[in-house]
């Protein structure tokens, strides 16, 4: 699949990404996930799942509140 | 600045959604009525039974004694009919409750002991009424019976009888027999109630009483026909007394007690309109049958305005009344995340602000308004969703600087075209052939900016204020014109921010002077939708349906009532179901092709596969085809700017390049459906790719030989997901969340 994020690299570092804990912020509220990123330079990857689905539903959530 | 309560209720304070309805308030007792006569339609007499005797102690005495007061109030008389004949209902679910025992309630016992001196109507009820409430009641009464003026009443046996049963299961200290002559007798009693009848004694006491019954002497309140009142009033004193009595016990103040009513009459009506007329139930013998009162109980119209809720689909879904809005604005204004959570937001960014509502209101009130002061408190505070309106006021900025167009008119012309930003977004030509022809007509300037209604309905007043500061210069620049305004949106716009500027629509002036026009459909009947924000204006009602009947066709019946085509409050993003759910609901309004004077809701017709024209591509014989995606609006937005410019400008115009503009890109339909549902535009695709080429940024994908690159805005973050082909882009994906991420160190 081409959004499967053991398929990218980071284009910069040029290595494989890795789970890392990512700080998120939004409507006040801070939380954190696992996010694949480059373990280099740190850049975060959000795949579109990742965003229309769960990310999505947590804005909503929080718009809500 | 912090809101205050008053604030929020001046939109509302007149709702009266949920209060008693005209026949209670005029009723004295002040029995609900509503809820009476929906139980009795449904046959539930002992229920009635129970509710009578909560409000007014003894239900027989009290239908006997009073004199249908809320007859006289009933709304069905404006329909024309005759009133619900409540009493005798109300003396059905009396004979038809299976006991006139009432319900023992086990509660807690208080141990203030409560005097009550007198037996009549008032000090029975008053003492019933207490004792209910678990205090220890002894009633004084100097006749060796009690009853006082209830005995004199016909069917006073059938009353007295009723008393009995109610004390029966509430029981008081009858001392019958025994004058209290002198105050000091009542020693020991936290409270008096003093109810001695028409001619009894402490009448001087009483006549220092205010309106919650509490005399000058501390603790003693004076009620019924020893203050003047009938036997009615008397009974409904007995039962509005021991409230008072219960708050200055608990408070030392009677003022907590809820005694008093605002108004003796309510006069605010519902519009019943359209209400099905029913007869007065007939009795066929003294009193009405199961049936028969049921049937009559029925014709009650349960008198509550819902006028503005039933008439919109957000009110619908939201299923708040406009009181409960207001309170729910206002303590959202005082809301500190993450302590505590809002209880509103969704619902203040979902209204399209079309003020359908305000008018079928009876008493106009301002539920747009309301979301409105919401939504600006909240960016004020920088306390709300920034990604619900931030394309809307991006354009704006766009429109009213980069696109933004002003040119002076013919000396002396007193005219100015104000276009607004959508229609030249739409298509060029509705701007540059209208323009060129009232610029032949009447000489006009045309100020070529935005309204600034994205920023109003964003609630972003410093943008709104800058926009019309902008707006105002340039009109007074012009000798300050007439503005002919084309977007009924910027008319209602600019009459709130630029009140001092006259304006008149562009259709009741082309209406003036009629150019013969055609619609390119072959279409022979037609609707006319006319958007939310001309507010049924006559002039330009009428204006648009005669354009459409020189266009040569037949204009229906059809009347979209100030309803809003689903884009108005730019409601998109922070509510799509609901939109969805409008837009297709508008869209099927008419079985006849729709013609339009605002391209927004063309845009959102033709969104459904409805067949819609806007009147100009009739009256200047011009197909605007389908609606153009983001980019090409912008694009269409400069086009127009570099046409005006070229022919009626001082000097040439070559716009600004943004050094992503050459960034070419191709974009799959599926894609591009995707970025046009989320308002992905292709310059925010560009900027995004552009940066990342720049600098190399990303993530790349050998098997795919594609890039996944992200651009942070303080809104959104845009994702994109390209292949490089020969000289440009293809675009795979584009995304966007609302949501800030910290990279890691």
């Amino acid at each position: 699949m081409a959004t499967d994020e053991t398929k990218w690299v980071c284009r910069k570092c040029g290595v494989p990404l890795v789970l890392k804990k990512t700080l998120f912020n939004y409507m006040e509220r801070n939380f954190s996930e696992d996010l694949p990123c480059c373990p280099k330079c740190g850049k975060v990857f959000i795949s579109p799942e990742l965003c229309n689905g769960r990310m999505a539903e947590v804005e909503q959530m929080l718009e809500d509140k | 600045m912090t809101m205050q309560p008053e604030d929020a209720r001046q939109y509302t304070e007149n709702c009266f959604h949920g209060e008693p309805a005209s026949c209670t308030y005029a009723c004295p007792y002040h029995i609900d009525l509503r809820a009476l006569l929906k139980k009795a339609a449904r046959g539930r007499w002992d229920s009635c039974f129970k509710d009578l005797a909560s409000a007014v102690s003894f239900p027989l005495a009290a239908c006997t004694l009073c004199g249908r007061e809320c007859e006289a109030s009933c709304q069905r008389a404006c329909l024309g009919d005759e009133p619900v004949a409540v009493r005798d209902v109300e003396l059905a679910c009396i004979a038809y409750a299976k006991t006139h025992v009432p319900e023992a309630f086990s509660i807690v016992p208080k141990t203030e002991k409560l005097a009550v001196i007198g037996a009549g109507p008032a000090g029975l009820a008053a003492a019933w009424q207490l004792a209910r409430k678990g205090y220890p009641v002894t009633v004084f009464e100097k006749e060796d019976e009690i009853g006082g003026s209830l005995t004199k009443l016909p069917g006073a046996e059938a009353i007295l009888e009723d008393v009995r049963a109610a004390f029966s299961v509430t029981p008081v200290d009858f001392r019958t027999g025994v004058t209290v002559r002198d105050p000091s007798e009542a020693d020991g009693f936290a409270a008096v109630v003093l109810a001695t009848g028409r001619d009894g004694s402490g009448r001087d006491l009483a006549g220092t009483r205010d309106p919650s019954f509490l005399t000058s002497k501390p603790g003693w309140f004076a009620v019924g026909e020893l203050c003047g009142t009938d036997a009615c009033g008397a009974l409904a004193e007995g039962n509005a007394v021991p409230n008072s009595v219960e708050a200055w016990l608990l408070s030392g103040s009677p003022d907590f007690s809820s005694v008093v009513w605002d108004r003796d009459n309510c006069s605010r009506f519902v519009d019943h309109t359209g209400a099905e007329r029913r007869p007065l139930t007939l009795k066929t013998g003294d009193l009405y049958t199961k049936d028969e009162a049921k049937a009559e109980a029925g014709r009650c119209l349960q008198c509550d305005c819902t006028a503005c809720m039933q008439a919109c689909e957000h009110l619908l879904k939201y299923k708040k009344t406009p009181p409960r809005f207001t309170l729910d604005v206002y303590q959202d204004s005082q809301v500190r995340p993450p302590i505590t959570s809002h209880s509103t937001t969704r619902a203040v960014y979902a209204c399209n602000l079309c003020g359908r509502c305000s008018r079928l209101c009876p008493e106009e009130t301002d539920l747009p308004g309301l979301f409105c002061l919401s939504r600006e408190n909240r960016m004020e505070r920088n306390d709300y969703p920034p990604a619900f309106h931030d394309y809307w006021l991006r354009s704006l900025d766009r429109c009213s600087s980069e696109t933004a167009v002003f040119l002076d008119g013919a000396p002396g012309s007193g005219y100015a075209f104000f276009p607004g930003c959508q229609l030249g977004a739409a298509s060029p030509d509705y701007v540059t052939k209208t323009y060129k022809l009232l610029r032949d007509r009447y000489g006009a300037g045309l100020i070529g900016c935005c309204c600034g209604a994205p920023a109003y309905w964003g609630g972003d007043r410093t943008r709104l204020d800058r926009n019309t500061e902008m707006i105002r210069s340039h009109w007074e620049a012009m000798c300050r014109p007439t503005l002919v305004t084309a977007c009924a949106s910027c008319t209602r716009m600019l009459k709130k921010v630029l009140p001092e500027a006259s304006s008149v629509s562009l259709y009741a002036l082309l209406a003036a002077e009629p150019v013969r026009g055609r619609f390119p459909d072959g279409w022979d009947t037609v609707s006319v939708f006319d958007p939310c924000a001309v507010d049924n204006d006559p002039e330009t009602l009428a204006a648009v349906r005669a354009l459409a009947g020189d266009c040569g066709v037949r204009v229906s019946s059809y009347s979209s009532d100030g309803k809003c085509c689903g884009n108005g409050g730019h409601i998109r993003l922070a509510e799509p179901d609901l939109y969805r759910e409008i837009v297709r609901k508008r869209a099927a309004d008419s079985e006849y092709p729709f013609v339009v004077y605002c391209v927004n809701c063309r845009e959102v017709f033709r969104s459904q596969g409805k067949d819609c024209r806007h009147i100009l591509e009739g009256l200047l014989d011009l197909d605007a085809g389908p609606t153009p995606h983001l980019d090409e609006k912008e694009r269409n937005l400069m086009k127009v700017k570099v046409h005006l410019l070229e022919k009626y400008g001082r000097e040439s115009f070559v716009p600004e390049k943004k050094p992503w503009d050459d960034v070419q890109l191709s974009v799959g339909d599926d894609v591009r459906a995707g970025m046009e549902a989320k308002i992905i535009s292709d310059a925010d695709v560009r900027e995004c790719i552009w940066n990342a080429e720049k600098d190399g940024e990303g993530f790349y994908n050998a098997e795919e030989d594609s890039f996944l690159v992200c651009l942070v805005r303080s809104a959104l973050t845009y994702w994109v997901r390209y292949r490089k082909t020969g000289g440009g882009f293809e675009v795979l994906d584009a995304y966007c969340h609302r949501m800030h991420f910290r990279e890691n160190e």
